[in-house]
Formats: structure tokens, C-alpha cells, sequence
């Protein structure tokens, strides 16, 4: 079978054309002028890497999915256990103890099975971090603590790869999306020197569908960059800090510190 | 010494000029752990807390940073 980026070049090689099935099957984003013919094209050609694949990664994969990106690599090397389940709902039972980059693979692969998923059951790290993002049109943090986000900001700085950075605990969720190669905007080193963040929802505790919510944002801003690159109608350079009790959402922008060992 | 009015989290405050933003989250007496803080919606990294002072009418945020997910 066709993978679906040599699928769409194969109808028409001149000028690429969605092909029949594919106008049906993203019909209902086609519609909207933010995606439209051209940006589903885009989202076919391009290639996310999602480092972290628990209660953010597994279910803004499965939007990228779903949305027909054509190249998707997950990355992860945790295995599935019990108390994911409460939140992480691309995960069931029948995965207990699976690796979840092999099992999200699995499930992603029966959403849509055009696209080109690849899986790397590993931890990231600054050794194999710039190898798994290099051919990344853009990564998509959803990892857990501020060590390894600290890592995936400076590769991605270093490669001038854009990063859709999302987080959540408690009731809080937080997202950041950064061009990296912009003097105009920090980065994730200039929000977090020196703090000493809230590591994890082990710690901290998060209700479902909080961290839910961080996902679909983030999953939102990449599909519109991947569709429409940077003229995608999004804010580059703003954190948004939002209460998923109180239903408030601020967003701050983020300039750069004169003194990040990473931007400047 | 002038007094200015700020607002904090959509809270107003007099406060006596010259103020930090270190100093106020110290007068507030906030826990410096893991917070952030946006003057005039604008973040201000923690390195710059001592040296960016705060003028009348200024607006001052301060959340708490998470990185779980």
C-alpha cells in the first residue's frame, strides 16, 4: 500500500490533488479555510515528532493522526500501567504492561492507515534527542518533568525546529508554541532558570480531562502550522496559563532573557 | 518615597515606590517555588525579579508554572 504522501503524488505529479477517499475522510476540516485543499496537503507532506506519550502525547497523537499528518513519530520508552488509564484514553486495559510508543502505534495505525507512523521505544535524552527530531517539521513536547523540556528546548533551538510545548496539573494547564529561531521570543529556558517547577502529576495529582484540554490546544496550534506553516493564524511566543475549574485562560508573552544560556 | 497603585491578579494594591518584583512577592509573602510572573501581561524572567521595578498603574500576574503531562 501507498504510504500517504506517495499516494497523493501518485494521482496527479504535476499538481498534487487530494484523492476521493481522502476529500471524504477530512471533509469536515477541508471545510474550514485555516486547512482547505492546500493545508491538507501540507499535513500530508509534513512530519511531527511527539516526544512523551502519556496524558498529553497519546491523545494529541491521535488528533495529528486523525488529521491525516503523513509522517508521525512517537517517542516514549514508559510502559502502559494502571493508573494511566484515568487519563491517558489512548490506552485500555489490553495494554497493561505494553510499551505505549508500540501500543499507541498499534491504535493509530487502525485510526488511519495511510499515514507513516514510526516508534521509538526509548527515553529521550540529550544523547538521542537531536537524532530522533532531525527530519522533524516541528516536535511536540508533552513529556513530564522540566529536566528532560529543558533538553528538547535546546535541541530544538540548536535546529531551528518549532516546538508546541504543552503541560498540566492539578486543575492548571499551560502551553507555549516557539518558533526557535526568533530574537523577538524566548524560549523555555528563559520561562523556567532558576524556578524550581512542579515536577509531575505523581506529585502534583491531575484530573483527566485537564490535561486533556492542555493536548487539544497544543494538538490545535501544530495542525495549524503543519496546514499553513507560519502563516498560520497562531501565537508564537505566549504562554498560556489557563484554570480548568474556573474556565480562565491568560497568555503572556514570553520575550527573551538577556541572560538564557540557550536563546541568546 | 511615592505610594503607586498596582494591580495583582486583578486584585488593586497601594504599594511604596521604589518596589521590585522581587520585593513584592517577598511583601506578599509568596513562595517563590515554581512561580512566574508577567508585569504589564508581559513574563519576566527571575534572573531580571530585582532589577525590574514596578511603575503607578502597572499590572502585575503571578502563577504558578507546571510541567506535568
Amino acid at each position: 500500500m501507498l504510504n500517504h504522501s506517495s499516494r497523493l503524488s501518485a494521482h496527479h505529479t504535476a499538481s498534487p490533488q487530494l484523492a476521493h477517499e481522502d476529500i471524504r475522510r477530512y471533509s469536515r476540516q477541508l471545510m474550514l479555510d485555516c486547512i482547505d485543499h492546500d493545508g491538507q496537503l501540507n499535513l500530508a507532506r509534513s512530519h511531527a515528532v511527539i516526544v512523551g506519550l502519556g496524558g498529553l502525547g497519546s491523545l494529541t497523537a491521535r488528533y495529528l493522526a486523525g488529521a491525516g499528518v503523513g509522517n508521525i513519530t512517537l517517542i516514549d520508552g514508559d510502559t502502559v500501567d494502571i493508573s494511566n488509564l484515568q487519563r491517558q484514553i489512548s490506552y485500555n486495559e489490553m495494554h497493561l504492561g505494553e510499551l505505549k510508543a508500540k501500543s499507541l502505534y498499534n491504535e493509530l495505525r487502525k485510526v488511519n492507515s495511510q499515514l507513516n507512523i514510526k516508534f521509538r521505544s526509548v527515553f529521550a535524552d540529550s544523547n538521542n534527542l537531536p537524532t530522533l527530531i532531525s527530519s522533524a517539521g516541528c516536535v511536540l513536547d508533552c513529556t513530564d518533568n522540566v529536566t528532560i523540556r529543558k533538553q528538547i528546548n535546546l535541541t530544538t533551538f540548536r535546529a531551528s525546529i518549532p516546538l508546541f510545548i504543552a503541560a498540566a496539573s492539578g486543575l492548571t494547564w499551560q502551553a507555549l508554541n516557539l518558533p526557535q529561531n526568533s530574537a523577538n521570543c524566548g524560549c523555555y529556558e528563559c520561562l523556567v532558570s532558576h524556578v524550581a517547577v512542579r515536577e509531575d502529576c505523581v506529585s502534583q495529582g491531575i484530573l483527566g480531562p485537564v490535561v486533556g484540554m492542555a493536548a487539544c490546544h497544543q494538538a490545535t496550534q501544530a495542525l495549524l502550522f503543519l496546514a499553513q506553516g507560519f502563516n498560520a493564524n497562531i501565537k508564537w511566543g505566549h504562554y498560556v496559563n489557563a484554570h480548568a475549574g474556573l474556565g480562565t485562560l491568560q497568555s503572556f508573552k514570553l520575550p527573551p532573557s538577556s541572560s538564557c544560556e540557550v536563546c541568546q | 518615597m511615592t505610594q503607586i497603585n498596582i494591580n495583582v491578579n486583578n486584585q488593586p494594591m497601594s504599594v511604596i515606590s521604589p518596589i521590585s518584583l522581587s520585593e513584592l512577592i517577598a511583601l506578599k509573602q509568596l513562595n517563590d517555588e515554581g512561580t512566574a510572573v508577567a508585569k504589564n501581561a508581559a513574563i519576566i524572567s527571575k534572573q531580571e525579579w530585582p532589577t525590574t521595578y514596578l511603575s503607578d498603574n502597572d499590572t502585575v500576574d503571578i502563577f504558578t508554572l507546571v510541567a506535568g503531562g
